[in-house]
């Protein structure tokens, strides 16, 4: 079969989990013998002047779009003779994939069901972004949880979008997404979501992402306490690195000299929040240590001299690639208790939970940690394993095919 | 604020030639200084950035509500110091519209507002356009067209002004003044003032209004007295009993199709004696006939300080010397039209939805035609009227890419007019070439496919079908309309309103059967036959901005026999935000119009006594 995926980003040029996924689906395909092309949105400065598709390596090709928060409208031409359509007209995909329908916008779903009626529709979910203003966290501007949407609810966030406004484009994406023929959810919380929001539940799958093959890597080699602690991943304001050096700070000197927290990423482009995160750093410098950005490549020999993985997110989650990595590498995870998160970690399966953005509780966590009240062995022993990307293709290919 | 950075650099190297800025961006680009007393908007550096030597279309939004009408616009062009450059009124769209010309980059740009000092100000939303040469003259038009048409403050009206007034004073026993006097070509003069007699031994037996010369005959019954609370104020202290309804308003009709005067002379008698005014061409306002002008003068003038019981009598005096002179507009219109995709030559039906302001509905409705299978077999022709000048040029562009997407073919008609709801009908169902016609507003929005098949097929099937329409819901899927009725309230006595049955309830309130036979229907969506539509002259045009124009056009319909008909079943949303509560909200200039429509609009109904078959409260 021959498959052509969209892809919100290109990993070589924004790093991101959903890029990630989208991209090693794409090789994992290549890799079963598929024929498979890759598109992926990239900043204009890539593309040449007057052009709207380039090819950009053998068989990856990209585009450049403006994000369309609101109305998730798609900014490039879709028209019959447009490079999008011409481009397909001479791949001939019998699978276009979406990875996300940020910045391509939803109406490239209809353009391609318009020129191409027998070619199967696919998207993989991301976030919530369909559902929700707040860059598709489903948390409030105060940051607290948001459970349900609701055109009220969501001109209380967003004053400026009636409540008819936002309805307009809640039925505006809908009607698009109605001529997806499948779904595909890395995890049951965000299909749950999506089939609240209105998503017919029959038209959603839930697959995991595969991740290329990997070695559980030894346990580090330690004498008695398992105090070191990492975090991977942007440091973003819903990512909640901020809170975990918070919580860390706060815990008894005792245990603060028996653990470490390790940050290992890049920062998000909102300068104050980097201040307030950096001066965070420096001020606890006895138990946080700030690393910088890494390679993916890097994660097993990063994670062979941690303990735990630790995660600190404010909003739900989908289904977290670190997590993913954490089960590859054979590192159990500390994570909030909601959302994705918890689908994937249960206390005791996979690592151990907290009450989400409750400092109190992770601070008790980590103590009882540090005083040898978690069997480590155990938690290894009992941790799921990820799901390699041969696996991931297999599952994937049966639900297409159908 | 980093995306505003960006949309800054774009504009200012000329990548775009509109930015938009609005929320917390925009807070953030623009201080509130207090140094002046009162309170300042300030451009910080940033958004200074934008500009460059030339001319700039800026739109500005406050929040509603403030009572601003009047911002002053100074520019710092590096000496420190802010020149004021321009007064920037409150227009039709609820905006601070101008353009203004930069000699060089500007340094520093402030606007604050004229006589509210002290207010909290804050900006809502900013718009830049940059305009090339031959577009700085149409939006300076623009502008003080949409300038003009908007209503003048709240109980503005003439302020006791002995300098200022036309008056004969004759202490202790008369007085009479005239404040303003306007002049609506082809219709006459309109004449507001006031007097009173403190000796009740005098009183006006009669005016002798003359133009030039030429005597032209005024109706002293036709005198429409109101409140004056500055005269009262005045004299209340010099006579004991002083009156409070010292305003007289006149309308005098001179159909001379003559434009030119030089002078008026009205002419007082009081009994033996008499006493006389004279008004040169200069003291006269001129004043076209559009509807939404003239009223806006008489609510400023008068209209707000009539009192309820007398609105009848005042709106019975414009109605008979406007009445003829107000309809029709539509006629004179040879619209432009362009179709995208191969449209129709031969449907069955034809939808018509004017566009007014907003016309991003168009791509939401066609999205959804789009799933119609009646929409791809053709049989359906999609017309979509602009009646907006301003927007034009923004809808024909993004129909392009629309039409790219969808493939839908539809035709769009404009012209360089704003007709209203009533004259956007007219043009479009004149060009309609379809049996049937959809008569639909941009913001109702399909529930689901197969409506209009529904619509179709009932209207086949019921006996004496004049118009066949769907229920309308609200976004939360509450009713908006399942018909209407039309009642008296006790707000304004002697005045109709149009009422909806169960709105804001939830269908399964009753057990609705398929189809029920309704008194009115709301324009927002009709299914009928052209011919009938043309036959009884389709909407009325008289009607200002567009209230009552449906339900009068359901009385057309009746007096020849038709009946009027809802499906429950079949459901729409009507995504529309009701600006105004019809009845009961306070009095301000848009609801006065809706009382003048209302005047008409009962007056029909009672002549044709049609009155008991409309006001039928219950929904059966």
């Amino acid at each position: 079969m021959k498959f052509f995926i969209i892809s919100h980003g290109h990993p070589e040029i924004t790093k991101g989990g959903g890029e990630l996924a989208a991209y090693s689906h794409y090789k994992g395909l290549l890799k079963e013998g598929h024929e498979a092309y890759f598109l992926a949105r990239a900043p204009e400065k890539y593309l040449h002047l007057g052009t709207q598709i380039i090819a950009f390596r053998p068989r990856e090709y990209l585009f450049p779009a403006a994000p369309d928060l609101f109305n998730l409208f798609s900014h490039i031409d879709l028209g019959e003779d447009s490079p999008l359509i011409t481009l397909l007209k001479e791949l001939k995909p019998d699978v276009v994939h979406f990875h996300h329908y940020f910045y391509i916008g939803v109406d490239a779903i209809y353009a391609i069901k318009r020129s191409f009626p027998d070619t199967k529709i696919v998207m993989t979910l991301h976030e919530y972004i369909a559902i929700c203003l707040h860059n598709g966290q489903m948390i409030k501007p105060d940051f607290s949880l948001c459970y349900k949407y609701s055109p009220r609810d969501c001109n209380e966030c967003f004053p400026q979008f009636s409540p008819e406004n936002i309805f307009l484009r809640e039925m505006y994406i809908k009607n698009m997404f109605g001529y997806v023929d499948l779904f595909i959810s890395p995890s049951h919380f965000l299909k749950s979501r999506y089939v609240e929001w209105g998503i017919p539940q029959e038209k959603i799958v839930v697959l995991e992402n595969g991740l290329p093959e990997g070695e559980r890597v030894p346990p580090r080699p330690a004498k008695g306490v398992r105090g070191r602690f990492a975090y991977f991943g942007q440091i973003n304001p819903y990512k909640g690195v901020d809170f975990l050096i918070e919580t860390f700070s706060l815990l008894p000197r005792s245990i603060k000299q028996k653990v470490k927290l390790e940050i290992y990423g890049t920062w998000h482009p909102d300068q104050s929040f980097k201040e307030r995160v950096e001066k965070l750093i420096k001020r606890n410098r006895d138990v946080v240590r700030y690393h910088g950005p890494y390679e993916n490549s890097e994660l097993g020999s990063l994670m062979y001299n941690i303990d735990w993985v630790i995660m600190g997110s404010i909003w739900w989650e989908n289904s977290p690639l670190v997590i993913q990595e954490a089960f590859k590498y054979g590192r159990p995870v500390i994570c909030p208790d909601i959302g994705g998160m918890v689908e994937k970690v249960k206390h005791g399966y996979g690592g151990l939970n907290y009450r989400a953005r409750d400092h109190v509780s992770l601070t008790d966590l980590i103590a009882d940690i540090v005083e040898g009240k978690y069997d480590y062995e155990d938690i290894l022993a009992k941790m799921p394993s990820y799901k390699p990307l041969k696996q991931f293709v297999r599952e994937y290919l049966d639900l297409v095919a159908t | 604020m980093i995306k505003s950075f960006f949309k800054i650099l774009l504009f200012r190297f000329l990548f775009l030639d509109t930015v938009a800025f609005y929320g917390k961006d925009l807070k953030k680009l623009v201080s509130v200084s207090r140094e002046d007393g009162g309170a300042t908007l300030v451009f910080e550096r940033l958004l200074s950035r934008c500009f460059s030597r030339g001319d700039f279309l800026l739109k500005i939004t406050l929040p509603p509500h403030t009572g601003i009408r009047l911002l002053k616009l100074s520019i710092d062009y590096g000496s420190g110091s802010f020149e004021e450059v321009h007064q920037i009124h409150l227009n039709l769209f609820g905006r601070f519209d101008t353009v203004v010309h930069f000699e060089r980059p500007p340094a520093g740009i402030k606007i604050c507002p004229v006589e509210t000092s002290g207010k909290d100000i804050s900006i809502e939303r900013l718009v830049i356009k940059r305009l090339k040469g031959g577009e700085v003259q149409s939006a300076k038009e623009t502008i003080s067209s949409a300038v003009s048409a908007f209503p003048a403050e709240e109980g503005s009206a003439a302020v006791f002004d002995p300098q200022k007034s036309k008056a004969v004073h004759l202490p202790d026993r008369f007085h009479f003044a005239v404040d303003k006097c306007l002049y609506v070509p082809d219709v006459g003069f309109m004449v507001v003032g006031w007097f009173f007699s403190p000796s009740s031994r005098m009183s006006i037996t009669a005016l002798r209004f003359s133009v030039d010369g030429r005597e032209i005959s005024s109706d002293l019954n036709k005198m429409v007295r109101f409140k004056r609370k500055d005269v009262y104020e005045n004299y209340k202290d010099i006579y004991r009993n002083m009156e409070i309804d010292t305003g007289y308003f006149m309308l005098i009709p001179f159909k001379d199709k003559i434009d030119g005067f030089n002078r008026l002379n009205l002419e007082i008698f009081l009994g033996e004696e008499s006493h006389s005014l004279e008004m040169s061409k200069q003291e006269v306002e001129k004043i076209p006939l559009d509807m939404r002008i003239v009223l806006n003068k008489t609510y400023e003038l008068c209209g707000h300080a009539v009192s309820r019981i007398k609105l009848p009598h005042l709106f019975e005096v414009m109605h008979e010397v406007f009445s003829s002179k107000n309809t029709g507009f539509s006629e004179n219109i040879a619209p432009e039209y362009r179709n995208f995709g191969m449209v129709s030559d031969d449907p069955e039906i034809s939808l018509i939805i004017p566009l007014y302001g907003r016309f991003d509905f168009l791509k939401h409705q066609l999205a959804h035609f789009c799933r119609d299978r009646i929409f791809k077999d053709r049989r359906i022709e999609i017309i979509y009227v602009i009646d907006d000048p301003q927007i034009i040029e923004d809808t024909l562009n993004s129909c392009e890419w629309i039409y790219r997407l969808f493939a839908l073919p539809f035709r769009l008609v404009w012209y360089n007019r704003n007709l209203g709801f009533a004259g956007a009908n007219n043009v479009g169902v004149k060009i309609a070439k379809g049996k049937y016609v959809v008569l639909m507003n941009s913001d109702v929005i399909p529930k689901e496919s197969g409506w209009i098949e529904k619509l179709h097929a009932k209207f086949s099937d019921l006996p004496d079908a004049g118009v066949v329409a769907p229920t309308l819901l609200y976004f939360d899927g509450t009713i908006q309309h399942v018909g209407m009725y039309s009642s008296f309230r006790p707000e304004y006595p002697g005045l109709l309103f149009n009422l909806h049955y169960y709105k804001g309830m939830f269908l399964d309130l009753s057990d609705f059967p398929e189809h029920i036979e309704v008194p009115l229907l709301t324009g927002a969506l009709m299914f009928l036959r052209k011919d009938d539509y043309l036959k009884v002259g389709g909407f009325d045009e008289s009607f200002v901005f567009g209230d009552f124009e449906d339900s009068d056009f359901c009385l057309k319909m009746k007096k020849l026999g038709y009946k009027f008909y809802i499906l429950p079943h079949v459901q729409l949303y009507h995504l529309e935000r009701q600006s105004q509560n019809l009845i009961t909200q306070s009095m301000n200039y848009r609801h006065f119009v809706t009382l003048y429509n209302s005047y008409i609009y009962t007056k029909r109904v009672l002549e044709n006594g049609l009155l008991e078959e409309i006001n039928r409260e219950v929904l059966v």
